[in-house]
Parts: C-alpha cells; sequence; structure tokens
C-alpha cells in the first residue's frame, strides 16, 4: 500500500483553553514558529509521523468566535474556508463550556469536518461540574473526545480519533447546527435560493454559512463574494440588504446581534441537558489567590515587586553564566589567535568576528532568563492580571490595558513585542503601542548601560540604569499623549479581556515559549550582528598604509634596546623597577598607535565628520561611531567602543573601562550616552518590524526621525543641564 | 441600537429632533414591574449581582460582549473593582472578565441581589 497524502489537522479553541499545551503534546518540539502569510500573528504548525501517517497539525490562533472583527479571527476562519484542512478539532475548555460553545456551534455552520476536545475534563471534576459527553457529542453529531492537556492524557485518543474521522469518507453532517427563529429561517431560505438559482454550483463555500454571513453583514463575505461571482454579487449583495432591513424591523435590532442571542439560546438548550454544576460557589483557589494580587492595596506593591524581581533575577543570576561564557570567549580568541598565523585574516576573525559576535552572546543568559519570567508570566495568568492592574493607567495615556503586555516584552526585545501589538484590535491602539515600544529600553541597550554606569557610577550602578529604565517609561508616557492628541485621534478599543484561573506553568511550555523567543536574538546574533561587526572592523582596518605621525615601531624598539643594555648592569629592586617603568611605556606606546591607527581609518573620518553633532551632548567621535553602527543593532554599540576605545588591547570589560575613564568621558556625559542610547533610532531590526507591522514606511521613518530628534533633546537638556549645575552649584 | 439612543438622552430634558429621525424612533412599554431595580453595570457594588436586561453602545462593542456570553438574562457577578476604581472585574457565564467602567455603563442590569442574599 502506497502511504496516504499528509493530513492536515487544525486545532481551534477558544484563548486559555489550553489549545497550546496540547499542541505541544502533539508536536513536541517538532514545531515550527512563523507568520501567517502578510500577517505577523504567530504561526505554529508541526509535522509528525504517527500511526503510519504523517500528520500536518497548524495551531489556529485562539477565539472566541468566528465573525470578522479580529485579524486572529479572519486568520482562523480563512484557513478553515481555503485551505480546507481535513479535521478542525476545536478544543473546549471544559471548565468553561457554555463560552466555549459558542465557537462550537459556528464550527458546525461551516462545511467542515468537527472534533470536540474536553480539555481540563480534569479540572471541571475537581470542581463537581459533571459534563454529559455522549449527549453533546449527539446533540451536536460531533465525536467527542477527553483531554487533560497539562498531564498529557488523552492526546493519543485525540489523535486516533482525528485520523479517523479525517479518512472518513462520510461528509460534515449538515443536520443538528444552530437552528434560528421562524423569520430568520425563512430569510436564510429565501436568500440561499437566491444565491443558488444565479451561481449554481460554482461557488466553493457552503451556502448556508455565506447566507448567515451576508445576514450579519460580514464585511469580508460580502467582499469575497462580489469577487467570486462578479456580475450577479451585486444582485445578491442587495438581496441580502434587503433581506436584512426587513430582519431588522421586526426585531428591532441587527439581525447579526439577533443571531448571537440565538445561538446563545440553542447553546443554553443543550447545556441544559449535558452540564450539572454545583449549586453553591465553591471555594476557589484562583479567586482567593486574586483575591491578594489584585487586592485593592496589595495589588500595586505585588505587581512591583514582581517587575523589580524579573529585572533582578535577569541581571543578577544571569551574572555567572555570563562571565562564564566571556572566559569561554575569550580562550576561543587565545586559540584562534595561537593557531591562524599573524596578519588580516586572523585580525579579521579576532577582532572583528569574534569579538564582535563575543560581546554580543555574553548577554544570552540575561535574555533568556528574561524572556523565562515573561512566559511564567504569561503561562501563569497573571499577564492578564498585569493588564487589569495597569488599564487605568495606560488608558489615561491613551492605550489598552492590553498594551502593557507588549510594553512589558519590549524589555526584552521590541521585534516580538511590536509582534505582540496583534492582540490589540483596535488600529490606532497597535500603531501608538508600535511607536512608543522602542522606549522601552530592549535588553540590547543593557550591555551599554551596565558598562557606563559600572564604569562611572560605581556601587550606584543599580540604581542609574533603573533610573534610566524609569526615564524610557516616562517618555513613552508623555509620547504616548502627545500622538493620542494629534496625530492619533480616537477612542480605545474595549476593554473587554478574559481573566483566565490561575494554573501551574508547564515546565515544556515554558521551556518552548523561552526558546522561540530567544531563537530571535540568536538569529540577529548571527545575521544582523556578525554582518555589522565584520562591517565595523572593516571601516576602522582600512586603509591600511598610512603614515603614522611618529614612527611607534622605531621608538619600541629603541626602549627595548636600552632596557636589555642597564639590565646587565643593575639587579634586584632596581631591576625590578626598570622593567616595570619599560614595560609600561611600551604599552602606552602601543595604545597610541593602535588610537592613532583608529583614528585614521575609514571609522575614524567618519566619527570625526559627525561627531559635531554629538559634541554638545558630551560624546566624542569615538562614541559617535559606536552609535552610528548602533543603527544596525543596539548590541554593536559595545562591540564598537571595544574596538575604538581599547582599541588594539584585550577585548577584557576592565580594560574597556580604564581606557573609558581616560578617554576624557564624565559620570555626567556618561548619563547623557546612556538617555540616548535609550531614546534614539531603533535598530534595523525594529524599524522592519514597525513597518511590518503598521504596513507604512511612513510610520517607520517617522519613528526614525522623532525617536533620533527626542533623544538628542534630551540628551542636550541633561548635559547642558547638568554642566550648569555642576558649574554653579558643585 | 434605536433603544439605546433614548437611554442615553438626559432624563428630563427635552431634545427636539429632526423629521428623517423621528419616524426611526420607536418607543416600547416596560412590562410593567418586571424591572425594579434598573440600573446600568457601571453603578453596581462589589459582590452584587446583576441580570442582564440591555446592552447598548456600537454594533462591534455589543456583537464582542455578546459572543463573550453578555446575552439578555445572563447572569452577572461583580466580583471587583481594580485598585484604580476601574476596570471592573466580573464573573459571567462562569468565567472571570474585566470592563472598563465607561463600557459598563452601556449595560443594563437588573439588581437582583436582594433576592440572592
Amino acid at each position: 500500500m502506497t502511504s496516504p497524502k499528509a493530513l492536515t489537522i487544525a486545532l481551534t479553541g477558544n484563548p486559555n483553553s489550553g489549545k497550546t499545551t496540547i499542541f505541544n503534546n502533539l508536536t513536541g518540539t517538532r514545531q515550527k514558529v512563523g507568520n501567517w502569510p502578510g500577517v505577523t500573528v504567530e504561526k505554529k504548525e508541526g509535522t509528525i509521523h504517527r500511526y503510519g501517517r504523517d500528520l500536518k497539525i497548524i495551531d489556529l490562533p485562539g477565539t472566541y468566535s468566528l465573525t470578522a472583527f479580529s485579524i486572529e479571527e479572519v486568520i482562523a476562519r480563512n484557513f478553515i474556508l481555503d485551505e480546507s484542512p481535513d479535521v478542525v478539532v476545536d478544543i473546549i475548555d471544559a471548565t468553561n463550556l457554555e463560552r466555549s460553545l459558542y465557537l462550537a456551534t459556528q464550527l458546525r455552520e461551516l462545511d467542515t469536518k468537527v472534533i470536540f476536545a474536553l480539555n481540563m475534563s480534569d479540572m471541571a471534576l475537581s470542581r463537581d461540574i459533571q459534563i454529559d459527553s455522549v449527549k453533546l457529542s449527539e446533540l451536536l453529531d460531533v465525536p467527542v473526545v477527553y483531554t487533560v492537556g497539562n498531564k498529557g492524557e488523552g492526546t493519543d485518543d485525540l489523535l486516533k480519533k482525528a485520523i479517523e474521522v479525517a479518512e472518513s469518507s462520510q461528509k460534515p453532517p449538515m443536520e443538528r447546527r444552530v437552528k434560528y427563529s421562524k423569520d430568520i429561517e425563512k430569510a436564510i431560505s429565501q436568500l440561499s435560493g437566491f444565491i443558488e438559482d444565479r451561481v449554481k454550483d460554482n461557488f466553493s463555500y457552503d451556502v448556508r454559512w455565506i447566507t448567515i454571513k451576508l445576514l450579519e453583514d460580514d464585511e469580508i463575505v460580502k467582499k469575497r463574494v462580489l469577487e467570486s461571482v462578479n456580475n450577479q454579487g451585486r444582485i445578491i449583495l442587495e438581496e441580502a440588504k434587503q433581506q436584512r432591513e426587513r430582519l431588522t424591523r421586526l426585531y428591532n435590532d441587527e439581525p447579526g446581534i439577533v443571531m448571537t442571542e440565538e445561538r446563545y439560546g440553542f447553546i443554553a438548550g443543550i447545556i441544559k441537558e449535558i452540564l450539572r454544576i454545583p449549586r453553591k460557589r465553591r471555594v476557589d483557589v484562583s479567586r482567593n489567590i486574586d483575591l491578594v494580587l489584585t487586592n485593592r492595596f496589595l495589588g500595586f506593591p505585588i505587581f512591583i515587586f514582581f517587575i523589580w524581581a524579573m529585572f533582578q533575577l535577569t541581571f543578577t543570576v544571569g551574572a555567572y553564566p555570563m562571565e562564564l561564557i566571556g572566559s569561554g570567549i575569550e580562550s576561543i580568541s587565545s586559540v584562534m589567535s595561537s593557531l591562524l598565523p599573524d596578519g588580516l585574516f586572523s585580525d579579521l576573525i579576532i577582532n572583528g568576528i569574534i569579538a564582535g559576535v563575543g560581546s554580543v552572546a555574553i548577554f544570552l543568559p540575561n535574555i533568556l532568563i528574561l524572556f523565562l519570567c515573561i512566559a511564567i508570566f504569561e503561562d501563569t495568568g497573571y499577564m492578564a492580571r498585569a493588564a487589569f492592574l495597569m488599564d487605568k493607567i495606560m488608558h489615561l495615556v491613551g492605550l489598552h490595558g492590553k498594551s502593557f503586555i507588549p510594553m512589558l516584552m519590549g524589555f526584552g526585545c521590541n521585534v516580538p513585542a511590536i509582534m505582540a501589538t496583534r492582540t490589540l484590535e483596535s488600529e490606532k491602539d497597535r500603531i501608538l503601542t508600535i511607536l512608543i515600544n522602542p522606549f522601552m529600553s530592549c535588553s540590547a541597550r543593557l550591555p551599554i548601560y551596565i558598562l557606563l554606569a559600572g564604569t562611572f557610577f560605581a556601587e550606584r550602578a543599580g540604581n542609574v540604569v533603573f533610573s534610566i529604565y524609569l526615564i524610557g517609561i516616562v517618555i513613552a508616557i508623555l509620547v504616548g499623549r502627545l500622538l493620542r492628541s494629534t496625530l492619533l485621534k480616537g477612542d480605545t478599543a474595549p476593554f473587554v479581556m478574559e481573566l483566565p484561573p490561575y494554573r501551574m506553568p508547564m515546565f515544556n511550555s515554558l521551556m518552548i515559549h523561552m526558546w522561540d523567543r530567544s531563537v530571535i536574538f540568536i538569529k540577529k546574533m548571527g545575521g544582523i550582528i556578525l554582518i555589522g561587526s565584520v562591517v565595523v572592523w572593516a571601516l576602522s582596518a582600512f586603509p591600511q598604509n598610512f603614515q603614522f605621525s611618529r614612527d611607534y615601531d622605531a621608538q619600541i624598539l629603541s626602549i627595548k634596546n636600552s632596557y636589555q643594555v642597564k639590565e646587565l648592569s643593575i639587579t634586584g629592586q632596581e631591576r625590578e623597577e626598570l622593567e616595570r617603568v619599560t614595560n609600561k611605556t611600551i604599552a602606552e606606546l602601543e595604545s597610541a598607535r593602535s588610537a592613532e591607527k583608529v583614528e585614521k581609518s575609514y571609522m575614524g573620518r567618519i566619527g570625526k565628520a559627525i561627531a559635531p553633532i554629538f559634541a554638545p551632548i558630551g560624546i566624542d567621535w569615538r562614541g559617535s561611531v559606536a552609535l552610528l553602527t548602533g543603527f544596525v543593532a543596539k548590541e554593536i554599540v559595545l562591540s564598537t567602543m571595544g574596538v575604538l576605545y581599547a582599541a588594539g588591547g584585550k577585548e577584557e570589560t576592565e580594560t574597556l573601562k580604564e581606557t573609558l575613564k581616560a578617554s576624557g568621558m564624565t559620570a555626567l556625559s556618561a548619563f547623557a550616552m546612556m538617555v540616548f542610547v535609550l531614546l534614539y533610532i531603533p535598530c534595523l531590526a525594529t524599524v522592519a518590524a514597525i513597518r511590518r507591522e503598521t504596513n507604512s514606511w511612513k510610520w517607520a521613518s517617522f519613528s526614525v526621525v522623532f525617536n533620533f530628534s527626542l533623544a538628542w533633546i534630551m540628551a542636550f537638556a541633561i548635559y547642558q543641564g547638568g554642566r550648569l549645575f555642576i558649574l554653579h552649584f558643585i | 441600537m434605536v433603544p439605546d439612543l433614548l437611554s442615553h438622552c438626559n432624563h428630563g430634558k427635552i431634545l427636539p429632533i429632526h423629521t428623517i429621525f423621528r419616524k426611526n424612533i420607536y418607543v416600547y412599554p416596560e412590562p410593567d414591574g418586571r424591572w425594579k431595580n434598573k440600573m446600568y453595570l457601571s453603578e453596581m457594588k462589589e459582590g452584587q449581582v446583576g441580570v442582564i436586561v440591555h446592552v447598548g453602545g456600537n454594533t462591534s462593542f455589543r456583537r464582542r460582549l455578546l459572543e463573550m456570553g453578555f446575552i439578555k438574562g445572563s447572569e452577572v457577578y461583580i466580583e471587583k473593582y481594580a485598585p484604580l476604581k476601574d476596570p471592573i472585574e466580573l464573573v459571567i457565564k462562569g468565567y472571570h472578565v474585566s470592563l472598563r467602567v465607561e463600557e459598563a455603563s452601556h449595560i443594563t442590569v437588573e439588581d437582583v441581589s436582594k433576592g440572592q442574599a
């Protein structure tokens, strides 16, 4: 027997129904995370081989319904309609049956094979919720399987059932769908008769479904009807409009609303037959947790504590593996330098690639921990509480509480954070959240703060870095208000957000979550940063043949010679003293030589050319070059500084710190530079994400210009203001 | 849509209405004595229970709420107000959902807390 073609299984369900957990159980690590074409809602799919078949499993976005209100709903619906998966698995939260069945009844209206997975059935049982699944299966004519996602139970049954249904030759049952009231059914049959008369069989969708959607005034379906049956489409839409108007008069309400109510009526009938819930309100763990976590007095302190703890964990615990990676990179670098013959190539490898990528790679532990924390917030359900707590504040800025989640993620990396704004329904909310997101200081900027604050503020470095983050938040609020009252006027979207029960996060899913996001960072390291480091290296290594102002080599040689002569005539302490002085002089000469080399390189020339722009904010030409290269990726600022300041010397942070101090930079100019780094042009990847998410170059370039000007003005105010203050008061 | 217009008028004030709108205004008598404690959801206090009478607002807002179970006759429990008094956490159809005070003011409910206490 030849092996049959791969079966496509689509998973659908409400948000928080445990869909992702089941998807993880099914596919394990064999999953691919990408985007849906044209939009940036995450698309997850995995191909597995089970029971002798290739199975392609698609995780559709979580939705409450299949109306075309949010992009997620449109994606889920279009996938089912256009890709026609072999079977759709609707994950139903057993503890939330009534609402879950709304999506289920809508799925039954589509021309597709459906099976139900009654998920979290153990939770339902422990709450004394009894569901008669046999009856449910009978009433809707859909196979039902029990699953407990977080324990991995029922996954095999689900797969077997899915394959069985997918391969059966039976058509999806037409009966046992929602029956609407007499007048609506009449309108449906009239309109569908009208459509069938005109288009016969060149219609690829279920006519009843199309009719229902037309009565609901679904814009997307209207457009599709126009496209697929062009000359007849207009007549059909006109007929639909008349039916809709008739129904509106009849019910004194829009047909879409009436039909929604009737679907719930139909569900109420099912619920009555299959569900037994305990009459009295039981002690609810989740509720008790919320008594504390969203408490009037404790809610905010705890929230702030969690955020503080997240940063502490990221930076103090992260410091240990950081050291390890740092020394690892150093040893690779020394091995390479002993293996490779001296020359341009070894310089490229060691000072270009290893130094550049290495200075970023050591922040991988920080980023892993940060993403782990965010994944814990998400998986436990705390994220929704954070949005609940913050909505009032976010609303003052003209934003939605849900915007808080992408804003928080912005502390990790602005790219996935900007992608996460897709959860916002209103376009204006989304653009606003995207535009102020770069002010949330991403983890790539942190190494720069750590270096500068660590060098110039010593033990107060922690507070200084914290204040930088705070400045970012304040700026975001102010800019948000400004944009909301100028370019992006309008109301915020309704704040209808589910507060799911708290759940114990699963190790597996935390790891997958963390990994998915860290991969973005690693890819960035391998791609943009690698290229950036090489470009920066090349700019600073060339031109090779220029005249040094002094003959360093000759000077070094003469010092060495004179040492060798004197060495013979003295002993003991004197000799040690002489050796020390000689070595010091040689080191100074060498570093002066590398500094001059950089100064005369292309990089130095560019830096000097743009230096006048940065001079008023206390940044010298080396800082200017570093900032310029930071446009590629903010991480590069640090590696450029490594090359420029510690020029030619070792890539150790200690050396860099010393050179920085020696370079004439002060605490004030370091602070101004940190603020500048915080606010200026988002990195290339972020600009690309802004352009993709807003679907306009206009907003992307706005972001570049606006942020740069703002950064300069702020840094100027801090540097010049600070100087005046010091001059007059200290 | 239409009943909503009226519910948002300030009581006691006279509003002139243009003839082209007049034909679109319908007046419904409320069933006598059926709703004794009618109020907006936003006026309810923590721990109170209401039964939904009507959801107002614009179409997409109404649809969204209806789809999430804010159906005429459903029971809503006021779980709590956020620390800053906005939004409100509600329990409806056995799950928790949050709604802004302003949005809750589009929802008319019948306070049934007394009967349940």
